[in-house]
């Protein structure tokens, strides 16, 4: 235990910078963005107020309050862009986090594979610091919403106010995809992210034991499990198949279930005893 | 004892090792030698579990490899095994946090004797001392096996005296060393036991010192015979 922790530091530590880079683009880039949306929004409301001669309260009655979701209606590419990026960086950072123990003038993965230690432990604490590093992201997400819920409550005058949870205020952002609300998604996105990183670890580890025969066995693994579980996913959501759309969906949870411990497995394996560095 | 017994393995449609078999004990030093492509690197790697063999076994004090035998053997390779972005301070500390047969007061003694400088950073080291702070890593561990693959390779004449240097200390003294090397010169009157490849065949496995005694040979008489017919 202690030596997986120790490792787990270690792939945090080496993505530190990163990290905190991905996280800092993402506060200045999401909390700016409020700032002018606010700005074009509430020049907006007074230009109408005057064109049409209306106190706050007439136009609050007319028109009635405008909630922090409607504030981003001409700058949302301010809030989505950055989350867009942390994807992908991250995303990348799934096939960087094996091959740059591999490239380079240090060859560490040298180091790593003859660690008096279980090579599983390596797998396994790649694993759980890239699940830290989006976990840090989903949580940073959530600050940057009650900052911004915030800045809208001191910004927006109270007449034009419409006060709402974080959660409605996720909701009516349409961050739902990202930051789930409600447990069921929350496992359902999360635990298929996971799968997928499970299943490309898989298809790294192929590559670096059988080169391009591994890499294409690995994509096809990768690229048939993910067509399945869509087709499934599909059939459930048209409602078009023989089984109910949530027997579909078990199905599929059931197949990503069983996937995950095949990779885990099979990953264990390739380290133990076909990996070369 | 580490015993290699008929390993064999292929790469790119290629025999890089041919049942390669031979022994290599405690309180010795071993040298493999051959000329480039000989399989010297790889026997060392399959060793270490760092590339996998097609057949034969490998065996360390009579037991298979497995994670636990790291605890008896280093392994001091041709290239940097650490991030370039740490400092050598921060490798030692990798080394005491993952390896329970660390030992700091050695590494301290080794930083000293290559007067490495614990601040410097790890990708910024020239060839010579990135070969000295290997020899440091894997020197500093309390371990029964040492292997070392090229330790004089591209380095300048005085780092090569004090990485030689090393191998006559109390370092070396009740380990087995094995050691590929292209300047034997540098340590011929070290080596124990010589173990000649070609082509991925063991060609000759003598004792240096009955060679000196019984035929007046050196290793490098020895090479010229093998190497030149």
């Amino acid at each position: 235990m202690k030596t997986y922790l120790k490792l787990v530091h270690l792939e945090i530590y080496r993505f530190r910078f990163a990290l905190l880079g991905l996280m800092a683009m993402t506060s200045a880039i999401q909390l700016i963005g409020m700032q002018l949306a606010m700005s074009d929004r509430l020049q907006a409301i007074r230009e109408q107020m005057t064109r049409e001669g209306l106190s706050l309260a007439q136009y609050s009655e007319k028109y009635h309050g405008i909630p922090l979701g409607e504030i981003w209606s001409h700058r949302e590419n301010w809030m989505t862009f950055p989350i867009v990026i942390c994807i992908g960086g991250i995303g990348l950072y799934i096939v960087l986090i094996w091959y740059r123990d591999w490239f380079g003038r240090s060859a560490f993965i040298y180091r790593l594979l003859m660690l008096p230690h279980s090579r599983f432990l390596l797998y396994v604490s790649k694993f759980t610091a890239l699940m830290t590093f989006v976990f840090s992201l989903f949580a940073l997400q959530i600050g940057i919403v009650a900052v911004q819920m915030t800045m809208y409550r001191l910004r927006m005058p109270d007449e034009l106010r419409v006060p709402r949870t974080l959660v409605d205020t996720i909701r009516g952002m349409d961050l739902v995809v990202f930051i789930p609300v409600r447990l069921q998604e929350f496992l359902l996105v999360y635990g298929f992210g996971s799968v997928f990183v499970l299943l490309l670890f898989t298809t790294i580890l192929l590559e670096r034991s059988y080169r391009f025969k591994g890499l294409l066995a690995g994509l096809a693994y990768t690229a048939g499990t993910l067509m399945l579980v869509g087709w499934m996913w599909g059939q459930a959501d048209r409602g078009m198949a023989f089984l109910y759309p949530s027997e579909l969906l078990a199905a599929a949870i059931a197949l990503m279930a069983l996937n995950a411990a095949l990779s885990l497995w099979l990953g264990s394996w390739l380290l133990r005893t076909k990996v070369t560095a | 004892m580490i015993e290699v017994s008929d390993i064999r393995k292929r790469y790119r449609r290629k025999n890089v090792l041919n049942g390669i078999s031979f022994k290599a004990e405690k309180g010795r030093i071993t040298s493999l030698i051959g000329l480039n492509g000989a399989g010297k690197s790889t026997i060392l790697k399959a060793i270490m579990g760092l590339t996998p063999v097609d057949g034969g076994s490998i065996r360390i004090g009579g037991r298979p490899l497995s994670p636990e035998i790291y605890h008896t053997i280093a392994f001091v390779p041709d290239r940097l095994t650490l991030p370039g972005s740490m400092k050598l301070r921060d490798g030692l500390q990798l080394m005491s946090d993952f390896y329970p047969r660390w030992n700091a007061e050695k590494a301290e003694d080794l930083m000293s004797f290559f007067r490495l400088e614990r601040g410097d950073r790890i990708g910024r080291l020239s060839k010579g001392t990135a070969a000295k702070f290997n020899l440091v890593l894997g020197m500093a561990q309390d371990v029964d096996y040492v292997l070392m693959d090229e330790p004089f390779s591209g380095i300048d004449l005085f780092s090569r005296e004090m990485i030689a240097e090393v191998f006559t200390s109390q370092l070396v003294e009740d380990r087995g060393v094995l050691i590929t090397t292209h300047e034997i010169g540098d340590i011929e009157h070290l080596v124990d036991r010589a173990v000649m490849l070609d082509q991925g065949h063991v060609i000759r496995d003598f004792d240096c010192e009955e060679m000196r005694s019984d035929h007046g040979k050196s290793i490098i008489d020895v090479m010229r015979e093998v190497y030149r017919t």
